[in-house]
């Protein structure tokens, strides 16, 4: 079948661990600021410059942010489940990955470092989830995982059947920054390329919310469909290329759809796209 | 910048081929392990509604005293954020025309 021919022969560029790693080290400059409602000391803390992982969530890294600020308030009850950040006012939801929140909060300005209020009191509950610990990030990051294999797959077996030791080294990896680590285990958790039901992509139109859709790789001749392809279906042909952005960068409308998925995807494995 | 308002009309869902997804979704519920059972275990919930309200909303049915624990899991595979809406799981995970939500009173699965 000629189908299954154009599959292959596309199949073989599919896996790029050199692209892969240079996405996993690329981080947000951020300067964290202590929101002058929740200081208390006469001396205003000096802000904390820090270089922060795309792929990450903020409570993954408040521990650091925690230390430098605690001792200029008194609002503090010992623990960091009450931290929040927000950009210009809106809440940050801990729950996006940070370079989502850097695209969706800077659309077209991308001013560096970016700036991030830290409160400590006044949590608004109702914009953003509670996260109390380690564990709600981490039960929020598998469920998360097990919803874009079970769109890969049409179950969730390959992560069900992973071995205790390697379903710890996927977390482990993930929340340590540690690509190998993860990437040996995440790998099993995909089919071939050929094999994908669907795509599991979300997208970002606006600062608050993503909708989530599941994509055909292939078209009915088993040819990869592109980006292009996909954002002409979902938006009726509304979308200007020039305003698409996947991980901070704008992806070329003829790079195939499961390519993106496999070496840009987030580590939860959804493709982010940002349609400015 | 905003993008132009009309694009602001355009819902990627109603535009994609693949799944329509009506104004209120059929919420199939099943028991698992040692939960209580519904007498009526199909339920029409808006497709706006976050998976928090399809949480509330079964406790309420179940009475579920506050202080137990309640368990959701789309397709007995996971548990979705309260944030996902209702609408979405269905576009992503129907099966037929309905969402099959599971539900325990222990982490019954994964």
């Amino acid at each position: 079948m000629s189908g299954s021919i154009v599959r292959q022969s596309t199949d073989g560029l599919l896996d790029d661990g050199d692209i892969r790693k240079e996405m996993w080290k690329s981080v947000v400059p951020i300067r964290f600021v202590l929101h002058s409602n929740d200081i208390s000391t006469l001396s205003v803390p000096d802000p904390l410059y820090l270089l922060i992982p795309r792929h990450t969530f903020l409570p993954l890294i408040s521990k650091t942010i925690h230390k430098h600020f605690s001792s200029f308030t008194a609002l503090l009850k010992g623990t960091e489940s009450e931290m929040w950040f927000d950009h210009k006012g809106i809440p940050l939801k801990w729950n996006y990955p940070v370079g989502i929140l850097y695209d969706i909060m800077n659309r077209n300005s991308g001013a560096q470092p970016w700036e991030v209020g830290v409160h400590f009191q006044a949590y608004p509950s109702d914009v953003i989830l509670h996260c109390n610990n380690e564990n709600t990030v981490k039960n929020y990051f598998v469920n998360a995982l097990k919803e874009s294999i079970y769109i890969k797959n049409g179950d969730c077996s390959r992560l069900n059947n992973l071995s205790v030791v390697d379903s710890g080294d996927l977390w482990e990896g993930f929340r340590d920054n540690d690509y190998s680590r993860f990437w040996q285990c995440n790998q099993k958790l995909s089919p071939e390329p050929s094999e994908f039901k669907y795509i599991p992509v979300r997208i970002f139109r606006d600062k608050q919310s993503y909708v989530q859709e599941i994509v055909t790789p292939y078209d009915e001749q088993g040819n990869s469909r592109t980006i292009g392809d996909v954002l002409d279906e979902l938006f009726g042909g509304k979308v200007s290329y020039d305003r698409v952005k996947v991980q901070g960068l704008r992806p070329s409308m003829d790079t195939p759809i499961v390519w993106l998925s496999g070496n840009v995807c987030h580590p939860d494995n959804f493709l982010y796209v940002h349609v400015v | 910048m905003d993008p132009p308002t009309p694009e602001k009309s355009i819902s990627p869902s109603s535009i994609q081929k693949a799944t329509e997804v009506p104004d209120k979704v059929v919420i199939l519920f099943k028991e698992t392990g040692s939960a209580p059972a519904l007498k009526q275990n199909k339920f029409k919930l808006s497709s706006a509604a976050t998976f928090k309200d399809v949480l509330l909303f079964l406790r309420k049915q179940l009475q579920v005293q506050a202080e137990d624990s309640l368990f959701l899991f789309v397709n007995g595979a996971f548990q979705p954020s309260a944030e996902e809406s209702v609408g979405i799981l269905y576009k992503c995970f129907h099966s037929g025309n309905k969402l099959i939500v599971n539900y325990s009173s222990t982490q019954a699965f994964g």
